[in-house]
């Protein structure tokens, strides 16, 4: 019974410990413990910090060589060959077909870049994997287009290559030159320096450097991770760098390496930490060009902006986009309702790897605005039936703000429709009303409903659809998208719903699984079951905006697309983004 | 303070009625727990000495009604879920004969299996893609399908620590089956949370279809029984991380101590950040690992990427050691 009640009381002060921490958590948004250990370098000016690094410079010059050679392969450097009886192997592989199968993309004949990266003596389990014997010798090779190691094994007696065997997605030994590059890379970041607390990228003997193996599971690249032990400390920074870019990826502090068991950072592990720790367990408040604005990754309804003000009055409680609704016609019923949220503990199914990218909107040399974008992809996008989706806010110095989004392929076929859900719920003065641009006029509606643009007759002279007014003669017009944003869409083709803010009966202020089916073609896409049956209108209203796009390959006329192609040397891609969602323009 | 977190102060409040119970219940669980079987050093040793190396799934065999539905040996269990949901059982040759009953696509989306020394398959379904189709109440249900005539039925639901969450919706999600007592090991994640590691490890008598023993306060992924020269061994895929454990089991398949570590997938050459899927241990004393992107949210089950992991089992040592790792 004693241990018991110890239990109940440990327990009770576990509890009471755990509000705090949230509390605390809340209060101090994106400084916790987490972030200031770990954290993502992205959208840094890298070519601007990387500028100075001489061997960085020198590695570029031998791409960019290498990749109007011949053969477009970087040779392994003279001075680290340790048994100068083995420099006969390089030039003996590089003769070899299978070896250099790879040199070149089949399609475009397009050189690939690769790169020597060891010539060794094989290991025992490199032989038993390829069934070999004898006295070999491993001339390893790295593909950077297809993330692919390539051994060619030699006998040293014949000086023949005897055996081709490639390694798809491994990481191969790094040269000495690639790894002071990586290092170089790493302290160059101020991000780095910081962490270190050093004023510059020299280190002194006070710390010291090893280069570990880590992997890029997600963009499938050649990755070294350098890490950084400050001497005395019980503690070690690992920056990730990319050697495909060539730029870093992040960096976290770990506990020592523990060779009996080793804790390793990879590019996944860092991102899901990261964006997991600062953006979906802390709210993050943005003010700027006129806007106070609040957002927070959710598990299933994308990044959500709360409580945005313009000058000082509330404009918006809630934006979010809850479904992708996914079909392919030509396969019945064939789809999928994805769902956009955060990569770890959550019900989405493409997930965010990446922080919130913000931007100036400039006009001429003025900046009016910013924009502020979501990222969202499947594990291995832009792989077939991999998907890639964003969330895109645009706040404007002048009051008008857009909510969008964009969709960037691949998906299943090019036969693909998407309709994105939107619910937007404005902010309300009691007694707002909403009226819709029907037959020529402003058409107040006094209960829940729905409509389809079908076109001109739908829109004001001045293309809004919707005008939302306020008591005070404030208010929005509903702006929708016909293609006239610069954003090469082409239009909204929505259904749009308007329904009562019935708060705390589900219907969307919290985290919404998943609202509808995949594949009806109609308005039946989820919002629909909240007006039945229609109530009168209240004054707080939720807008349900249902845009369609259909997906395009055709040359010349992709949408929703991307395809794969060559950049200098590695995988990348051309996206040709689907953009949807309407414009809210202030009156009076 | 902005009104999101203004909301999630106020569900704190009204939810901590219900959370303290809960922890009571979870810790004295826990407390349970700690205190698994006492086996005597004697009874251990005689139990070590009975045991032959190798796996304890050898005497599972495949079921009798596909042959009977006109497919012919060697086939497979299919469930990728590639076109359309549910289990199907195909030919392992080129364009070879796919047999999928209504009852089973009817299921949806499956997730773990194994079979016994009958030919009977038991599996569960998972979560895939999204929660529109199913309540998450489903997932921490074992179903079974006949070995003769092919039927799928409820076979039991087991205890979750607690229900399931949009944080997380999975519940059963490995399996592994025992010839020596003709029963299964069942991992289940249902409850499981950020904060919280809640798992539970449940060793089943197929024959009863009662809990004979239970492991709670471990989310793991794969499971797999070996006999090693120590003994015998649950080992264990860790769903948090790139970490393989291994449990001692006693005569009577009770789990015995704490899980210890074993290995990292991360840490070997070639491997990736990983979470050990499922476990099988092969002719020839080999470990196969597959693993997969894992972290309680949607994305592993559209996830193609898959890498294999082989061990080998080196009974000098009476440890495994690493081979290879490559994509599937």
């Amino acid at each position: 019974m004693k241990s018991l009640f110890a239990i109940f009381l440990f327990l009770l002060l576990l509890g009471c410990k755990t509000g705090q921490d949230d509390k605390k958590s809340n209060d101090s948004a994106q400084i916790s413990p987490l972030f200031k250990s770990a954290a993502l370098l992205t959208y840094r000016n890298h070519a601007k910090i990387l500028e100075n690094i001489p061997e960085l410079a020198e590695f570029k010059q031998a791409i960019s060589t290498a990749l109007r050679q011949k053969q477009p392969v970087i040779l392994f450097p003279d001075d680290e060959l340790i048994l100068r009886d083995l420099s006969f192997a390089q030039a003996e592989a590089l003769k070899n077909k299978e070896f250099t199968a790879q040199f070149f993309l089949p399609q475009t004949n397009e050189a690939l870049l690769n790169m020597i990266l060891d010539i060794r003596a094989p290991k025992p389990a490199e032989l038993r994997k390829n069934k070999m014997q004898g006295d070999l010798v491993l001339v390893e090779m790295y593909n950077f287009y297809y993330n692919t190691v390539v051994h060619a094994f030699l006998d040293k007696t014949t000086q023949k290559v005897v055996k081709v065997s490639s390694a798809p997605g491994t990481q191969p030994n790094l040269t000495q030159k690639l790894k002071k590059i990586a290092t170089q890379i790493a302290l160059a970041y101020p991000d780095v320096q910081k962490q270190l607390g050093i004023p510059n990228a020299q280190l002194s003997d006070q710390f010291e450097v090893a280069i570990r193996n880590s992997k890029s599971e997600r963009f499938r690249h050649l990755c070294a991770a350098v890490t950084i032990t400050p001497k005395g400390k019980d503690k070690t920074l690992w920056v990730l760098v990319d050697l495909t870019t060539l730029k870093a990826v992040g960096f976290q502090w770990m506990p020592l390496w523990n060779p009996n068991r080793p804790q390793l950072v990879t590019e996944r592990s860092l991102q899901n930490e990261v964006v997991s720790a600062s953006y979906c367990k802390d709210t993050t408040r943005l003010e700027r060009n006129n806007w106070v604005i609040h957002y927070q990754l959710t598990n299933s309804d994308g990044i959500e902006v709360f409580d945005a003000s313009y000058k000082g009055n509330p404009v918006l409680k809630s934006a979010k986009l809850v479904d992708w609704h996914v079909s392919y016609p030509d396969k019945k019923d064939f789809g999928y309702s994805d769902a956009m949220g955060c990569p770890k503990f959550s019900s989405a199914a493409v997930v965010a790897f990446e922080p919130p990218e913000i931007q100036s909107i400039m006009k001429g040399s003025e900046e009016i605005g910013f924009s502020f974008v979501q990222d969202f992809r499947s594990p291995v996008w832009p792989k077939a039936c991999n998907y890639r989706y964003q969330n895109l806010f645009e706040f404007y110095a002048d009051g008008r703000f857009r909510i969008a989004g964009v969709n960037l392929g691949l998906g299943c076929s090019n036969n693909g429709w998407y309709r994105p859900v939107f619910r937007i719920n404005l902010a309300d003065k009691k007694g707002q009303k909403i009226a819709a641009w029907q037959e020529g006029k402003w058409k107040t509606w006094g209960k829940e409903n729905w409509i389809f643009q079908k076109g001109e007759s739908n829109f004001s002279p001045q293309g809004y659809q919707f005008k939302i007014s306020n008591p005070d003669g404030s208010g929005y017009y509903l702006e929708p998208n016909q293609g006239q944003f610069g954003d090469h869409s082409r239009g909204d083709h929505a259904y749009t719903f308007v329904t009562v803010d019935h708060i705390g009966k589900g219907e969307g202020e919290n985290d919404m699984p998943t609202l509808g089916p995949c594949c009806n073609t109609n308005f039946e896409q989820g919002p629909e079951q909240f007006l039945k049956p229609a109530e009168p209108l209240n004054g707080h209203n939720i807008i349900w905006y249902v845009p369609q796009m259909k997906n395009s390959d055709k040359k010349g006329k992709q949408y929703c697309w991307v395809e794969t192609r060559v950049e200098d040397g590695h995988e990348g891609y051309q996206t040709y983004n689907g953009v949807v969602g309407p414009m809210f323009v202030p009156f009076p | 303070m902005s009104s999101k977190q203004e909301h999630n102060q106020n569900k704190e409040i009204k939810n901590i009625w219900w959370i303290l119970p809960s922890m009571l219940i979870i810790g004295f669980l826990g407390w349970q727990v700690s205190s698994s079987t006492q086996v005597s050093p004697q009874e251990a040793q005689k139990f070590k000495k009975t045991l032959q190396v190798g796996r304890v799934d050898a005497c599972a065999k495949n079921p009798s009604f596909p042959t009977k539905s006109g497919l012919k040996p060697p086939f497979f269990i299919d469930l990728r879920q590639a076109d359309g949901p549910g289990l199907k059982i195909i030919e392992a040759r080129k364009n070879g004969k796919v047999l999928q009953n209504k009852d089973w696509s009817k299921a949806g989306t499956l997730g773990p299996y194994t079979l016994d020394k009958n030919g009977v398959i038991y599996t569960a379904p998972i979560p895939f893609v999204n929660l529109r189709d199913r309540p998450m109440s489903i997932y921490n249900q074992i179903l079974k399908i006949d070995e003769r005539t092919g039927e799928m039925d409820d076979f039991m639901h087991l205890p979750p620590a607690a229900e399931p969450t949009q944080e997380n919706a999975y519940g059963i999600v490995g399996m592994s089956y025992d010839c020596s007592n003709h029963s299964i090991y069942v991992s289940s994640l249902a409850g499981s949370g950020a904060e919280s590691e809640v798992g539970r490890i449940f060793h089943i008598d197929l024959a009863t279809k009662k809990i004979l023993h239970q492991l709670d306060g471990f989310d793991a992924l794969g499971l797999g029984v070996f006999n090693m020269k120590s003994g015998k061994k649950l080992f264990l895929g860790h769903a948090r991380s790139p970490e393989i454990f291994s449990i001692d089991l006693d005569e009577k398949g009770d789990f015995v101590g704490k899980p210890k570590f074993e290995f990292s997938l991360a840490a070997m050459e070639g491997g990736s950040y990983d979470n050990a899927h499922r476990i099988r241990f092969l002719r020839d004393n080999i470990m196969k690992i597959k693993g997969i992107e894992f972290s309680f949210s949607l994305i592993a089950a559209s996830d193609p990427q898959r890498n294999i992991y082989l061990f080998d089992y080196d009974s000098v040592g009476d440890k495994w050691k690493f081979r290879e790792a490559h994509p599937q």
